[in-house]
């Protein structure tokens, strides 16, 4: 019989009789959560990308000033790729006799658009439809305000260049529409791509923005990317620009990015939980494990040998869960796609083959993390417990068993984290929590040891757990984890959830109104006023070239990426203030103080300072109306992008900007029935351009409410899994207290008195384990609403509540619950069963 | 003829609330081959600890141990295992069968460790010898406390040891099947001519050896 043969055949039978299926199932229960949540997050993610491609209405857009070469065409189509082309420019349509008006002019491919949909109507107030293609020859399609400032009816002709088209169509919904706020000034016109050559608009000269659209399959668009990047390393790209998912649109960014720091959280968590059950299971393992070794020493095995047997056997159990878990995380994510899928209106991509993977290394590196130091134990056990029982029971280094499990969660947490500073800070609360937990949960059993008082059952109740310290801190950590990650669960849904959902209030501008005089500012602040629409008011705006930084010569091609290149070759929009703007936070730095001297100061957008490689202190000038303006970085300010407020990426400190041609912009909310307003506001201030931003603010809104429609589904999940595990975790700690159960039961204690103790035992750790989870939740909230979301944070007394209170009651009920077999049956039934 | 086991003023203590105390103080034993030797003693005076010891289950707090010509303080933890793996035998008054294997696999087990080709073969014959070949495919809990005592002597005599210790191995049975094992070891030790080291508290077991050596408050009194 080979050595193979005596692991397997333990390992059936332990499979069979013994706590082993609780390892198992500790095992399966961890990969089930982390795959499904894995699985989830994984399609959900990819399905957010997807709907985000929408509003760039394709997966990867090629940018140019000028007419893109058919090459990049060419090798899109070699790839697979759809392809669809776009060309943009402001013109003159003629109306009637002499009605001449501003449009912003598009001329799509017949292809367009190759992501999102495309809704238009046949008259302004009907019914939206997606068109099978774009428009005909001869026809052109306008958006509501062309149809409305025109006043055309439907067949109408509008005369573009030299060419004569029929008004057909409204268009309700441009999937791609805002990429430039200032795009949005002018009225859409939009044209077959066929038609463009015959309006003669197009000249070397004219200003029109070229667009190549590209979607496929993810590896085509990688090997186009890197054949593109390729191309420009040559140099051999001048002008043009590649833009994904993600590039670009700092609103869309900071909404997607936040939704992939929740699920990353989400998904953490399942780890952390999982993380404690196996700790738990492992330790059960070992010490069950410890007279087989004993007997194997005894009769001459080496160290080596014991080693290498239960390593193989822990890791073959590891398998058999992490096996049962794949499957178990498969159907479970299944279940919830279709669940989030119909309530997200969108189709869930089917699940990819990475959660398999991230689940099966997860199963087998955290039953090594946490499951290695006691199987490292049992190599040195002592044989002489074959003789005198009492000698040396197995004792595992709980120094060596933090540092395995502190390794192992490192590794997972950063490999399973979308997001490294979220990574970075979940590990340092974690390794905290861990030293906290095990530090008072020593301190705590040291404390209990000395108790010599109270009625005989609660005395020995409290002296039980204090001689089982080692492995009342070990469930201790496990229940303080399980409550903690349970907690944060709270805290972050419920909290910070609200805190992201409310940053778009429902008072969000949907207008912007630029070009305001100096001499209007006030007349338009009254009339915003007295037609009662909220506003933040109205920022001054110079436009100025950035011209030098530290006094050298900016030259914006020797930046290498497309967007610092882009950033800093065009027109900034400077604005002045003098107090920090509301939704802005000084990251480094300071703001603008009269101590400093009020001249010569900048406030940079700390996103737009890392891209151009600004930092505090560095002098940058700018040339305005023909005149250099130099000033000092003195701060650098976080944006919150999403609030739709107006923002600036460069901010004077007050008089830097003196006698600089000024203009203002304002934001304000304007309710979708006061169109009149609007209307009234245009005719008082004709020359101030106001566009509307609502469609923008609508896509954002969808897509925060989305994810946290899905964030909340995760985390239900999560929680599933966390109180499985506390019910696991109670179950593996029972085996020397169900033992001591049975011999008082034997001893004649009723079954009352020894449901008092067993209630009172997990009441003990079940309330300190929840005292110290909401000290490390609450902190954990802090740290994490701080450094990675970004939003305020104020715990309510519910943590402390639900953390002291709810540890305690639930798992005093689930560990009478788990142990009620014991108080039910014949004391002999445990006794055998131990001695067997 | 040299002895197969000796031991040279031989103390163990350890750590106790009151103080230290001292289980073993300066015992001299020695056990020459063949030769089957009883310890006997109360409970507490010391002889599951000697007995420890002997084995190189438990380091003594001073003195040395000679086993098989090896100084045992002078091995690592698994050169000592190496050394009983095939020459030492054990048998436990609470058998330590492995519960997971059945009674042919835990014999087979210990031939395997000893490094014995035919394993099983060997196994089956000494398990038929000990009156249990009908039980082979057992497991231990389906097992009587005799027939799992029957199983660890097969165990132990299995890879023919030149000695045996047996800690109590009468001890947690009732009288009928303890004169059943204890023939049995009596049997096979003659048949096999293994040393045995005997630790009991009964005398009529241990009048059943060559010589008997009582034990009191950590002493060994001449026999």
């Amino acid at each position: 019989m080979s050595r193979n043969y005596w692991v397997w055949r333990r390992l059936y039978r332990d499979l069979q009789v013994s706590e082993l299926r609780v390892l198992v199932l500790a095992v399966a229960i961890a990969v089930t959560a982390v795959t499904s949540v894995g699985f989830f997050t994984d399609r959900v993610g990819r399905a957010m990308t997807l709907r985000s491609a929408e509003v760039m209405a394709a997966d990867v857009v090629l940018r140019s000033r000028s007419l893109i070469p058919a090459d990049y065409v060419t090798k899109a189509k070699i790839l697979g790729l759809d392809v669809a082309e776009v060309r943009e420019f402001p013109s003159v349509i003629v109306v009637g006799e002499d009605m001449t008006l501003l449009v912003s002019v598009k001329a799509a491919g017949s292809a367009y658009p190759l992501r999102g949909a495309l809704m238009i109507a046949d008259q302004p107030e009907g019914e939206s439809y997606s068109p099978g293609s774009g428009p005909v020859a001869g026809t052109a399609w306008g958006d509501a305000r062309l149809w409305a400032q025109s006043q055309l009816a439907r067949g109408a002709t509008i005369t573009l260049g030299h060419l004569d088209l029929t008004l057909t169509q409204v268009i309700k919904r441009e999937p791609d529409r805002g990429q430039f706020l200032f795009d949005l000034a002018a009225p859409r016109l939009l044209i077959g791509l066929q038609d463009l050559g015959a309006t003669g608009l197009v000249t070397e000269a004219s200003r029109v923005r070229y667009r190549l659209l590209l979607a496929g399959s993810a590896q085509a668009l990688d090997t186009y990317r890197r054949w593109f990047t390729r191309q420009q390393a040559e140099g051999l790209t001048e002008g043009i620009e590649i833009e994904g998912v993600g590039d670009e649109r700092p609103a869309l960014q900071s909404a997607l990015d936040r939704a992939a720091s929740y699920l990353g959280l989400a998904s953490l968590s399942a780890v952390i939980i999982a993380g404690a059950a196996i700790a738990l299971a492992a330790q059960l393992y070992a010490r069950r494990q410890t007279d087989v070794a004993a007997v194997m020493r005894a009769l001459g095995a080496s160290q080596a040998t014991l080693l290498q047997e239960f390593l193989l056997g822990l890791m073959l159990m590891a398998c058999v869960g992490t096996l049962i878990g794949l499957v178990f995380g498969y159907l479970g994510q299944g279940g919830l796609g279709y669940l989030a899928g119909r309530a997200l209106a969108v189709e869930l991509p089917s699940p990819s083959v990475r959660p398999v993977l991230a689940g099966l290394i997860s199963g087998l590196l955290m039953t090594l993390g946490f499951g290695l130091a006691p199987i490292v134990a049992l190599r040195k056990v002592s044989v002489m417990r074959l003789i005198r029982r009492e000698s040396s029971a197995l004792t595992t280094s709980s120094v060596s068993l933090t540092l395995m499990a502190i390794a192992a969660t490192t590794g997972l947490v950063f490999w399973q984290a979308r997001d490294g500073v979220l990574a970075m800070w979940v590990l340092a609360v974690m390794i905290v929590l861990i030293l906290g937990l095990v530090g008072g949960g020593w301190l705590f059993f040291a404390g209990l040891r000395k108790i010599r008082f109270g009625p005989s059952a609660t005395r020995y109740v409290l002296s039980s757990l204090g001689r089982r310290s080692g492995i009342a801190t070990l469930q201790l950590c496990a229940f303080g984890a399980g409550i903690m990650a349970l907690l944060l669960l709270m805290v972050i849904r419920v909290d910070l959830l609200d805190s992201w959902s409310t940053s778009i209030s429902p008072q969000a501008p949907n207008h912007f109104a630029i070009n305001i005089q100096p001499l209007q500012r006030a007349a338009f602040e009254s009339a915003l006023e007295t037609a009662n629409l909220a506003s933040q008011g109205l920022f001054p705006m110079v436009r100025g070239r950035w011209e030098k930084h530290n006094g050298m010569r900016v030259d914006h091609a020797a930046f290498s990426s497309p967007r610092a290149q882009r950033l800093a070759s065009r027109e900034f929009n400077l604005s002045v203030a003098e107090a920090l703007p509301e939704g802005n936070t000084i990251t480094r730095g300071s703001w603008f103080s009269p101590a400093k001297g009020r001249a010569g100061q900048w406030s940079v957008e700390e996103g737009l300072a890392e891209t151009l490689g600004i930092v505090l202190g560095d002098v940058l000038t700018f040339r305005i109306a023909g005149e250099e303006v130099s000033g000092a970085v003195t701060s650098l300010r976080r944006v919150v992008w999403d609030s739709f407020q107006v923002n600036f990426f460069v901010i004077a400190s007050p008089g830097l900007l003196v006698d600089r041609p000024t203009t203002y912009i304002g934001s304000f909310a304007l309710p979708p029935a006061r169109g009149a307003v609007l209307a009234g506001l245009i005719r008082q201030f004709p020359g101030v351009t106001v566009f509307d931003v609502g469609m923008l603010l609508e896509q954002v809104q969808e897509i925060i409410d989305q994810v946290s429609l899905v964030v909340q589904y995760v985390f239900v999940f999560t929680l599933l899994a966390g109180i499985t595990v506390l019910i696991a975790a109670v179950q593996v700690g029972a085996h020397d207290r169900l033992t001591e159960m049975a011999i008082l039961r034997a001893l004649g204690a009723g079954r009352r008195r020894l449901e008092w103790g067993l209630l009172l035992e997990f009441l003990i750790l079940g309330s300190i384990a929840g005292l110290l989870a909401a000290l490390f939740s609450v902190l954990a909230g802090h740290i994490l609403a701080r450094e990675v979301f970004d939003l305020p944070f104020e715990p309510g007394i519910a943590v402390w509540l639900v953390g002291i209170g709810g540890g305690a009651l639930g798992i005093g009920l689930v560990g009478l619950v788990a142990s009620r077999s014991v108080l039910r049956n014949p004391p002999l039934t445990r006794l055998q069963w131990i001695q067997s | 003829m040299d002895p197969i086991v000796v031991a040279n003023k031989l103390t163990r203590q350890v750590n106790a609330p009151d103080g230290v105390l001292r289980i073993l103080d300066n015992v001299d034993f020695s056990v020459i081959p063949g030769e089957a030797v009883a310890v006997t003693g109360a409970s507490g005076s010391g002889k599951s600890t000697l007995l420890g010891l002997l084995a190189g289950f438990d380091v003594p707090t001073r003195g040395s141990v000679h086993l098989l010509g090896q100084d045992l303080g002078t091995l690592s933890e698994d050169a000592k295992a190496a050394l009983r793996a095939g020459n030492v035998g054990f048998v436990f008054q609470s058998f330590h069968l492995l519960p997971s294997l059945t009674a042919l696999e835990n014999v087979v087990l210990a031939l395997e460790l000893a490094g014995v080709v035919q394993a099983e073969e060997r196994a089956r014959e000494i398990l038929d010898e000990v009156g249990l070949a009908h039980r082979l495919r057992h497991f231990p809990r389906q097992l009587s406390g005799g027939e799992q005592q029957r199983v660890a002597l097969a165990r132990a005599f299995a890879v023919s040891p030149q000695i045996l210790f047996a800690d109590e191995p009468t001890g947690n049975l009732e009288q009928e099947s303890g004169r059943q094992v204890a023939d049995m070891l009596f049997n096979l030790r003659r048949d096999t001519g293994t040393a045995l080291v005997l630790v009991t508290h009964d005398e009529t077991l241990a009048t059943r050896c060559d010589r008997v050596c009582r034990m009191s408050n950590g002493w060994v009194a001449p026999s």
